[in-house]
């Protein structure tokens, strides 16, 4: 046990389960930096050095530089996983998803599927994600609602570091494609974090706090803001449950639906484009299945329709911040309805 | 009592506590308060707590309010006789200096990892000064937290050690170190290196049971022994919890295990829930405490010796036992022998030294308090 | 490396069990007994059956959309993709892959793929696979004229390269990528594309099933010596049309009547084995009637087969799903 970094949590995982097991491989962009030339090696050991020190410890047969080429790289991580082997395959940004998309959406996704269930396909994709690094529209997207669209994917996104090590190994371990995405404000984040290797499964969320009078579900950096804004209402006399279901798919719908009847108020924190993101998501099963146990509307934090912007001002105004949650939870729990 | 003057801090609880928020004084500015008194409630995200009053006083100064937070070790009141003056007061807390206060702040807690054998124990100490250390053993799938209201709190004059198990907490895990004398074995191991001329004793449970083993062996050189609901003494170890507990992967089936343990049920915050799951999802850890249930707690197994380790102890004996405990009966109390204290708590289930914590830790201060050191 | 005449009276059994499938499959679509559309193979069998001669049980294929070919010469069920076809439960897939997506892993056969360029990149890591676990293992990605177009053949090429992966490009080249003839829609030459990555490369006559095996051999065998990537560009015939709802209008009738007379690689082996001693015309009629046989079994049970229960509708999709998954 001792307090890690986000980054370096995934970096032990990354690790323990190449140690473990010679299966897996880890390949993409600049995952070493410096190959081919003159200096040093393993200079980056990653775009945000999640994957330093692989190379020393496994060699460039397990540790693969690629070139700019994400649907020849991701399609040969389904290819590989199809063939024996565990790959962790990176894709620098979640935005750069759109130039494999096809790869993960209709190969990697469906081949269980397709063929009838006689194949697995055990990689894992590991991306960037999140707003707030001033990285504008291409850099900054979530993109996490796409593919927990998309059946036959698993997306998980932890919000620290212990569970970010936990649950990177059970995405390694399982033998269905996951999405694994970090959120690039969270990688200096510290925490405890148990030396030894464990695993968080999949579907199930960590209860933060407990409190009767509403439910904040929150994801990512999200969950962060959302315990501000617990100690904020938690001043005031106002005490709430926050929940972080920390994989989208599966989602702990037990979980949610049971908070959601125990406090009858429910608010989504989402840090995706608020069209058909996961706070619509979860409004829907809530409304759907808990829909008497409800005190107010469901509430959703989001930020508006539109691309990631550059300046400060604009980009902090787009995120969801603990003051406007403090400022939601109060409006649900102020709604008095028709009475 | 050198100071007349009482500074009282926030206390910290656990290794990873660092602030704690005030949520009711029970007392008022210019209230006499009595030693023991419940007179301030704290809690933190993960617990809440009472803080009761070490020595009698007079509540003179409030300095954090209910609703407010502070970093632990930090000023939260002072205590004073009412003939102390508010201008003594007054210079007093201008001259009140923060010890320790960093980030790690509080009472130091430290933690080192101790090799015996093959195995490396994780050890979490309270330091307290130079007296006879005492050692705390935590029982089966639990871990040092176990005594996060109690280690700090007796560090008085005396360094409180608390031990992970092998296979528990921060120590190795190590499915082949499962029966009682391995496990006694490693925690011998751990005392021959840090408590080398002898230590006082408290165990919970399998801990307990560990501890009065200990206990008996004369190269220990125990000096007292505490033994809450310790396993092995009348009747087995309630079968169902180790069932539940050990199928548990899950949050409800957690919290039901859970429960089981205490005598409030509400008491069973989703922290712990969290934290036991989190345990038990370490690689191995499920094959190490399914070994131990085979080898340590079995009815045969865990009663072995225990009458023989009693009859040949020659230090004094403790046993606390919460009146609800339907874990392992409280009806075991009866085979302390003669000469022991034997102290029940009421409202309590078989983790009193987390369900009462104050109690227990009066308990023990005064089974310490009348040895001979 | 001469092929015996043994090996050949297989190809050539290969190669007309391949013709009859996708005859019987035609006359099936056209009798509405194939729920979606399907892609058929006919004209091109020298080239599945060529190439797949040359590889083992081990080694790896990925297909395109027009799979059937490749399945069978790699040693997919013949019933069972059949059954598949028709939306079987009895289908290689259970019915819930198609005529696009028949795989079978146990010969090596990584499925036929919906997504033109959807290949390469898979046997890329079908190959890495191979090169990682040591298995001594190549990998082939099928690819017709129309995907050597995407960007996911050009990356693949490239990679490979880098990597130095034992896989073989098969650029199938029937002339046709869909309705659009491969001399409008490609640029420069295909060999000279590979060739530009430094890759070997070398233009085949699909129709000659012995030079599809001759240069096959000689790529797989630079692929297990460790010495990288080769693309072959093979040109063959597509004798129906794209697919089977397709009249085919954008071809005239005297070029289709040519490619059944004249550029039939069936015919050109049957030829090459009566006038050069090897099998007589007897023997080959006798295999005729055999597949033909094969085949009729494999539709009557296709078509008696039961459909797939939609109570394993939701199966298959992962293989652990849910709380605590």
């Amino acid at each position: 046990m001792g307090k890690k970094t986000f980054r370096a949590a995934l970096n032990e995982a990354l690790h323990q389960e190449m140690a473990a097991d010679p299966r897996v491989v880890v390949f993409g962009e600049d995952v070493t930096g410096g190959t081919g030339g003159d200096g040093e090696q393993d200079a980056w050991g990653g775009a945000f050095g999640v994957t330093k020190g692989l190379l020393g410890a496994y060699g460039r047969k397990r540790v693969l530089d690629t070139p700019i080429t994400e649907s020849a790289f991701v399609g040969a991580a389904a290819g590989a996983a199809l063939t024996g082997l565990r790959p962790v395959v990176e894709i620098m940004f979640v935005d750069f998803i759109g130039v494999c998309l096809d790869q993960v959406m209709n190969q990697a996704a469906k081949f269980r599927y397709m063929f009838g269930g006689k194949t697995r396909c055990p990689m894992v994709l590991r991306a960037t994600f999140g707003a707030g690094a001033r990285s504008a529209s291409q850099h900054s997207q979530a993109l996490y609602p796409l593919f927990t669209h998309i059946p036959g994917l698993k997306v998980v996104i932890p919000s620290n570091p212990s569970d970010a090590k936990g649950l990177l190994i059970q995405a390694i371990r399982d033998d269905d494609p996951v999405i694994f995405l970090e959120h690039k404000m969270l990688y200096d984040e510290a925490g405890e974090v148990s030396d030894q290797p464990f695993t968080v499964p999949f579907g199930e969320a960590r209860i933060l706090r407990e409190g009767k009078d509403a439910t904040i579900i929150a994801f990512g950096r999200m969950v962060g803001r959302a315990e501000e804004a617990a100690r904020i209402l938690s001043a005031e006399g106002i005490k709430i449950s926050v929940i972080d279901p920390r994989t989208t798919s599966p989602l702990d719908t037990e979980t949610i639906l049971e908070f959601a009847e125990e406090t009858g108020r429910v608010i989504v924190v989402d840090e995706a484009s608020p069209r058909c993101g996961m706070a619509a998501d979860i409004a829907s099963l809530v409304a759907e299945q808990a829909f008497g146990a409800l005190k107010a509307p469901i509430y959703k934090v989001t930020p508006p329709h539109t691309p990631v912007p550059y300046a400060p001002s604009l980009e902090d105004a787009y995120l969801p911040d603990a003051a406007r949650i403090a400022d939601t939870v109060r409006r649900s729990i102020a709604y008095k309805g028709k009475s | 009592m050198s100071d007349p003057i009482q500074a009282i801090t926030m206390p910290k609880w656990g290794m990873t506590m660092t602030e704690g928020k005030i949520t009711a004084w029970l007392f008022a500015e210019g209230d006499a308060v009595g030693a023991g008194d419940e007179f301030v409630e704290v809690e933190t995200d993960k617990i809440a707590n009472v803080v009761e009053a070490e020595h009698a006083g007079h509540l003179r100064r409030i300095l954090v309010p209910a609703g407010q937070s502070a970093r632990c070790g930090s000023l939260i009141a002072v205590m004073a006789p009412f003939e102390v003056t508010d201008a003594e007061i007054k210079t007093y807390l201008e001259g009140f200096v923060l010890e320790g206060a960093d980030d790690s702040a509080g009472p130091s807690l430290t933690q080192r990892k101790v090799a015996v054998g093959d195995l490396t124990l994780n050890v979490v100490t309270a330091a307290g000064g130079d007296g006879v250390p005492m050692m705390m053993i935590h029982g089966f799938g639990a871990d040092t937290g176990a005594w996060m209201f109690n280690q700090a709190d007796l560090a008085v004059g005396r360094d409180v050690h608390a031990v992970d198990l092998p296979s528990h907490g921060a120590s190795d895990v190590a499915p082949g170190c499962a029966d009682l004398a391995a496990l006694t074995g490693a925690v011998a191991g751990v005392l021959s290196q840090i408590a080398p001329d002898g230590a006082h004793l408290v165990g919970h449970s399998l801990g307990g049971r560990i501890a009065l083993r200990l206990a008996a062996q004369a190269d220990t050189h125990a000096r007292s022994l505490c033994l809450i609901a310790p396993a092995g003494f009348v009747g087995g170890v309630n079968q169902d919890f180790l069932t539940t507990f050990t199928e548990a992967d899950r949050r409800r089936p957690m919290k039901a295990a859970l429960q089981m343990l205490v005598a409030d049920p509400d008491a069973v915050s989703s922290e712990m829930i969290e934290r036991t799951l989190s345990f038990k999802r370490i690689d191995g850890v499920p094959d190490a405490l399914a070994a131990i249930v085979a080898q340590s707690l079995t009815q045969a197994a865990v009663s072995d010796g225990v009458a023989d380790d009693l009859a040949g102890l020659t230090c004094p004996l403790l046993v606390i036992w919460g009146e609800q405990d339907r874990i392992l009966s409280p009806d075991g109390a009866k085979m302390a022998p003669d000469g022991a204290t034997v102290v029940t708590i009421e409202n309590a289930g078989h983790m009193p030294q987390m369900e009462a914590a104050n109690r227990v830790n009066q308990a023990i201060a005064a089974h310490l308090d009348g040895v001979a050191t | 490396m001469q092929l015996t005449r043994t090996d050949l009276g297989q190809a050539y059994r290969k190669m007309r069990l391949i013709r009859t499938f996708e005859t019987r499959v035609h006359a099936e679509a056209q009798a509405g007994r194939v729920p979606g559309s399907t892609h058929l193979y006919a004209g091109q069998e020298a080239v599945a059956v060529g190439v797949c001669m040359a590889l083992n049980d081990c080694d790896y294929i990925v297909s395109t959309h027009r799979g059937h070919g490749h399945s069978i010469a790699k040693g997919c069920n013949v019933g069972g993709m059949m059954a598949e076809i028709l939306g079987k439960e009895t289908g290689t897939c259970k019915g819930k892959g198609g005529s696009m997506h028949i795989a079978d892993l146990d010969v090596g056969m990584l499925g036929a793929n919906g997504i033109v360029g959807g290949g390469p990149p898979l046997a890329c890591g079908a190959a890495l696979s191979a090169v990682t676990l040591g298995t001594g293992a190549v990998s082939v990605a099928f690819s017709g004229d129309g995907a050597v177009n995407q960007g996911t053949t050009a990356e693949s090429l490239n990679l490979a390269m880098v990597w130095n992966l034992p896989v073989i490009f098969v650029i199938e080249d029937n002339g046709w990528g869909e309705a659009t003839s491969s001399d409008f829609a490609t640029a420069g030459s295909i060999v000279d594309r590979a060739r530009g990555y430094g890759m070997a490369a070398h233009k085949v006559d699909g129709l000659s099933l012995s030079d599809v095996y001759e240069s096959m051999v000689q790529a797989v065998a630079r692929a297990r010596a460790g010495k990288g990537p080769t693309l072959l560009h093979i040109t063959t015939e597509r004798f129906y049309g794209h697919f089977n709802g397709d009249v085919d209008t954008y071809r005239s009738a005297a070029l289709k009547e040519d490619q059944r007379a004249n550029r039939d690689c069936l015919i050109r082996l049957r030829t090459m084995l009566t006038e050069g001693g090897l099998l007589e015309a007897a023997e080959l009629n006798d295999i005729d009637a055999e597949v033909e046989a094969e085949v009729e079994t494999a539709v009557v049970a296709a078509r008696a087969a039961s459909e797939p229960d939609p109570a394993n509708l939701t199966t298959d999709v992962y293989i652990h799903y849910g709380q605590g998954a």
